[in-house]
């Protein structure tokens, strides 16, 4: 639901040679075919690069998978699990003496989505402006991981640090404070300017101009609770839960929040698209159902309704 | 500096000093664009987190121009205009009033440039109630929901540690732009001005989370070192390092009762299916810990590998950077100034060039505006009064 929606949908059985006959219509009409199974699958279904190629000479073909089509772990299955941990970047979560955990939004999967959009829309200005006439993306999730290390591996590359959970600790950039209420709360300023913010807000008698320890600012916080700190400091956020940031005014006053009209009835709300091109209107339609647009877009290939009738009932499509 | 690249011939102004804008800019300056950093502010102090020897300007630098110019002067303004009027596409963290003050409002920028891409990459937008509100990485994290969803169950939250708001930011920044260039370049729309949010970037990064939340009201909470099932996490092994496994379906789990030695536990009811699994969840974790506590984790993956399931050790940053596929796939770079760094993880055949080093802060101001028709003379006196 949460990944399809202005999508078409069709249902093809891609290991029946009229499957593969369909599927290579569908791609001579395509500027794009993108694929996510691991590497070589494609190819064996003999609906390679190369073999689209034949039927789409301009065709960017783009494929997404864990460690891409080559290199030692070309066989390993993967998740975005596996690649937060294999990047190092849930090493870098992991509380002192516990085990280490992983960033709770998905980022290995939808950057890797993200760099593949990236890379389809650079390969098209690039075959716009005749550079190249078709071109093949081998994307993986793990080099797209990798590089968002970006200046922790420049550090690391400079002088050999390695970002510990041992070395956290600094409450300007990431320890989050807990309130009297068992809420937390995380705070936007260096140590000495946090410590004097937090003695003026508390402070009844004259107000000393030097900080508190983070030990004694994590005190000074659990002793209220959390909607005592928030209007009091400006520079104060709440930790949200999902639901308090799906309310949040400023995510709301975004649009960032849609709600579709679902095929089946009902409205379904989602996250929406942080891009907005002034002068467009991006479309809100619902996902499909499985299969949804199969009949259409048959037709728009010029296969006509007995044809589809046949490939229906030899299960080529559904 | 020669160029190729898919996005050769594109110029590209960086007016900005966030880690999202510049990485916007890096991954169009590593795809082939032409990018010129504008240095406005004061210069660097010894000392301070922002100067050209720095890791974060070394990293988000490489393949860019620099161009120091003084914007409080009229004179630098106007030679910023024309570097604006010859651009295709601007990446820029100011805020409405801090444009307007450097003369290049939307009113401005499209009298100067009526087919430019103006990107803004602010915090929170170009609109609601916190326009004017002072952020953080830690802070974005935080009120997306997403540092909710990092930590230990009935712990406290934990940010991710790398800056993923505004990384991601910066690809959702690279993808606005490519989208805006194809409009213009299939002539259905001229130049644009950009509003993106990094709040609205990192929210869109929750996608199904929130639609379970929207369809039955579930909020997650902290999701440990996995959260979908207790075979999908982290486990520590005998050398006290760790190793996840992802493990959810029936097959994988009877593969992985095999790779664990343990003819019980694919016999035990309790663990049936995954929703038994997930019912008995703890129970089952104790048993699978004790196990994984048994071996070291090079025997594990190499037990892993062999039952053909998703599983990884847990790499500290220096061993993922060594990691044999990371090499293969030539993540790691060497500029020619013996630099290194992970590249862009985007490979066109036949349009990818060498990386470049990062400029010195206004190394090229000398050349620009030379192509821009500024001569000798006029620059030293420029540069006499202060504007470059």
């Amino acid at each position: 639901m949460a990944l399809n929606r202005n999508k078409l949908s069709v249902t093809l059985d891609l290991k029946s040679t009229e499957g593969k006959r369909v599927f290579k219509l569908l791609c001579a009409n395509a500027d794009v075919v993108f694929n996510n199974f691991r590497a070589g699958v494609m190819d064996r279904l003999d609906l390679g690069y190369e073999d689209i190629r034949q039927v789409a000479p301009n065709v960017v073909f783009a494929s997404l998978s864990s460690f891409g089509k080559d290199g030692p772990y070309v066989e390993r299955p993967g998740v975005d699990l596996v690649v937060q941990a294999l990047s190092g970047a849930m090493s870098m979560i992991a509380e002192p003496g516990r085990p280490p955990v992983r960033a709770g939004i998905p980022v290995g999967d939808l950057a890797g989505g993200m760099w593949t959009a990236i890379a389809i829309l650079s390969a098209l200005r690039a075959r716009s402006v005749g550079s190249i006439s078709a071109c093949e993306l081998d994307m993986a999730l793990l080099d797209g991981q990798i590089a968002l290390t970006s200046y922790l591996a420049g550090q690391y590359f400079l002088d050999g640090s390695v970002p510990a959970p041992e070395k956290w600790g600094d409450p300007a950039d990431g320890r989050a404070f807990r309130c009297a209420d068992d809420r937390y709360i995380v705070v936007v300023a260096d140590d000495d300017e946090l410590g004097i913010l937090v003695r003026k807000a508390t402070s009844t008698g004259s107000v000393v101009e030097t900080a508190l320890t983070p030990e004694e600012m994590a005190r000074t916080f659990e002793s209220r609770p959390s909607d005592y700190w928030l209007p009091l400091l400006e520079r104060v956020t709440l930790v949200n839960r999902l639901d308090e940031a799906l309310s949040e005014p400023q995510v709301l006053d975004r649009g960032m929040v849609i709600e579709i009209e679902h095929r089946l009835g009902g409205r379904l709300k989602f996250v929406g698209c942080p891009i907005r091109l002034p002068g467009f209107q991006p479309p809100i339609e619902s996902p499909p159902l499985l299969g949804e647009h199969t009949d259409r877009i048959l037709e728009e290939l010029g296969i006509g309704p007995s044809e589809i009738a046949r490939l229906r009932h030899h299960g080529v499509v559904s | 500096v020669t160029r190729s690249g898919a996005l050769n011939g594109l110029l590209v102004l960086e007016i900005a000093t966030t880690t999202a804008a510049s990485y916007c800019s890096l991954i169009l300056a590593d795809l082939g664009a032409r990018v010129i950093r504008i240095e406005h502010g004061a210069a660097p102090a010894a000392g301070d987190s922002y100067s050209s020897a720095e890791a974060r300007y070394l990293t988000l630098g490489r393949n860019k121009e620099s161009f120091q110019v003084n914007l409080r002067s009229a004179e630098g303004r106007r030679t910023l205009s024309r570097l604006v009027t010859a651009s295709d596409a601007v990446v820029c963290d100011l805020s409405m009033s801090e444009r307007s003050d450097i003369g290049l409002s939307a009113d401005e920028v499209s009298e100067l440039n009526p087919s430019l891409i103006f990107l803004n990459l602010t915090p929170f937008g170009q609109s609601g109630p916190w326009i004017d509100r002072p952020a953080s990485e830690a802070m974005l994290q935080a009120l997306s929901g997403g540092m909710s969803m990092t930590g230990d169950p009935g712990g406290p939250p934990r940010r991710a540690w790398l800056p993923i708001a505004e990384l991601c930011g910066g690809l959702w920044g690279t993808i606005a732009i490519l989208a805006a260039l194809r409009a213009r370049e299939a002539s259905i729309s001229e130049g644009c001005d950009i509003d993106l949010s990094l709040l609205d970037g990192q929210v869109a990064m929750i996608p199904y989370f929130s639609a379970y939340y929207f369809l039955d009201g579930v909020v997650p909470g902290p999701q440990g070192s996995g959260g979908h099932s207790p075979t999908y996490g982290a486990f520590r092994c005998s050398d006290d390092r760790y190793v996840i496994i992802a493990v959810i379906d029936q097959a994988p789990w009877t593969r992985l009762c095999h790779a664990l030695s343990s003819s019980s536990l694919l016999a035990d009811p309790r663990f049936a299916t995954p929703s038994d699994r997930h019912e008995h969840g703890q129970e089952l974790r104790d048993i699978i810990e004790r196990v994984f506590e048994s071996l070291p984790v090079a025997e594990w993956e190499k037990r892993l590998q062999a039952a053909d399931l998703a599983f990884a050790r847990v790499n500290r940053l220096d061993e993922a950077l060594d990691d044999p596929q990371v090499a293969h796939r030539s993540m790691r770079k060497h500029l020619p100034s013996g630099h290194e760094y992970v590249r862009t993880p985007i490979t066109l055949p036949g349009l990818t060039g060498e990386g470049q080093a990062p400029p010195e802060i206004g190394e090229h101001t000398d050349a620009l505006l030379e192509s821009l028709g500024v001569g000798k003379e006029e620059r030293s006196r420029l540069r006499a009064a202060g504007v470059i």
